[in-house]
């Protein structure tokens, strides 16, 4: 089945995609799984996108989902947000240790990236992986 | 892509390193497996709960959440087993080569992944059918299929039809005669008007 979402990912001002930062220095086994994971979201339909996949924040993280893996006993989670349409903008990568974000600041970076992508669509280009 | 793949060069290129491959296959098995058993509790004929299917695989309904998790990492052959005889189907294991398991890993929508339970009728029938005319019993597999089946799931027989016959022998002449497309199948045929 054909990939429905287009991933995005963000940049900095430097264009530095800090996701694929992230991803180049993963091992390989999270890597494998990384692309596993979003290859299978791509095709769910927007009804789908739900635990154990993913899941969408709430409180101060609203606006913000969170692509949901573990991998080697860490809980994976790549924060990103919809829109327009049929997008996932990934916008960082943070772990879940304790039922809390790692970095803690996770949700407000999410946020302000957000903000700034929305503002500039600079700020954001195509997932540099390939899922089809 | 190229035609005829189910997959672009830059995609197995991904694929290159044999740690990122197989654990990008295992999470793509799990996911198949979780998915596929949600799939076939949700199917129409079914519309099990988890505590259902708990009950006819004697398993608690926790357990049955778990194995619906891809990231569960203890599931053990005999709970497929189990899950196999929950449902009335058989299991298939087996060692592909990756171009095979790339195509029959391509598609994990939930139509594509139900599936009929023992059903005598049907197999005798396919039975008479593969032993007069091999190419024509799958096509007539479909059509009796589509008699009992919402739109959606005969379009997702017709799909893996199509994708069967095509991967088998991409000339088969069978494949032209398959029904159309799900935008123009005629209606589906309910209990009541087949049985009359």
């Amino acid at each position: 089945m054909a990939q429905i979402w287009a991933f995005r990912c963000y940049r900095t001002e430097r264009e530095v995609d800090e996701v694929r930062a992230w991803f180049d220095q993963q091992p390989p086994k999270v890597r494998g799984k990384f692309l596993s994971r979003l290859k299978t979201l791509g095709q769910f339909q927007p009804h789908e996108w739900v635990p154990p996949y993913f899941r969408w924040l709430h409180g101060e993280c609203e606006g913000i989902g969170e692509v949901r893996f573990e991998m080697m006993k860490t809980q994976h989670r790549p924060l990103g947000f919809q829109g327009p349409g049929l997008v996932f903008t990934l916008v960082l990568c943070a772990r879940e240790v304790n039922d809390r974000f790692v970095p803690r600041n996770a949700c407000a970076t999410a946020l302000e990236r957000k903000a700034a992508i929305e503002n500039d669509r600079e700020l954001s280009h195509a997932l540099w992986l390939v899922l089809e | 892509m190229p035609s005829g793949s189910s997959w672009s060069e830059d995609f197995v290129r991904q694929l290159g390193e044999r740690e990122v491959r197989h654990a990008y296959m295992a999470d793509q098995v799990r996911t198949r497996i979780a998915l596929q058993i949600k799939a076939l509790r949700d199917q129409i004929d079914r519309r099990w709960s988890q505590t259902e299917l708990g009950r006819r695989a004697g398993k608690p309904q926790n357990v049955i959440s778990r194995i619906e998790n891809p990231d569960y990492g203890q599931l053990t052959l005999q709970t497929l087993f189990d899950m196999a005889a929950a449902f009335d189907l058989p299991l298939y294991i087996d060692f592909l080569e990756w171009g095979d398991w790339l195509k029959n890993m391509r598609d994990l929508d939930a139509r594509v992944l139900c599936r009929r339970s023992f059903d005598l009728d049907y197999l005798a029938v396919l039975a008479k059918q593969d032993s007069a005319h091999p190419s024509a019993a799958a096509a007539a597999a479909a059509a009796q299929e589509a008699s009992l089946q919402p739109n959606t799931e005969h379009a997702a027989q017709i799909y893996q039809l199509r994708n069967r016959l095509d991967y088998d022998n991409p000339g088969n002449s069978a494949f032209n005669s398959l029904p159309a497309p799900v935008d123009s199948l005629p209606a589906p045929v309910d209990a009541a008007s087949k049985a009359a």
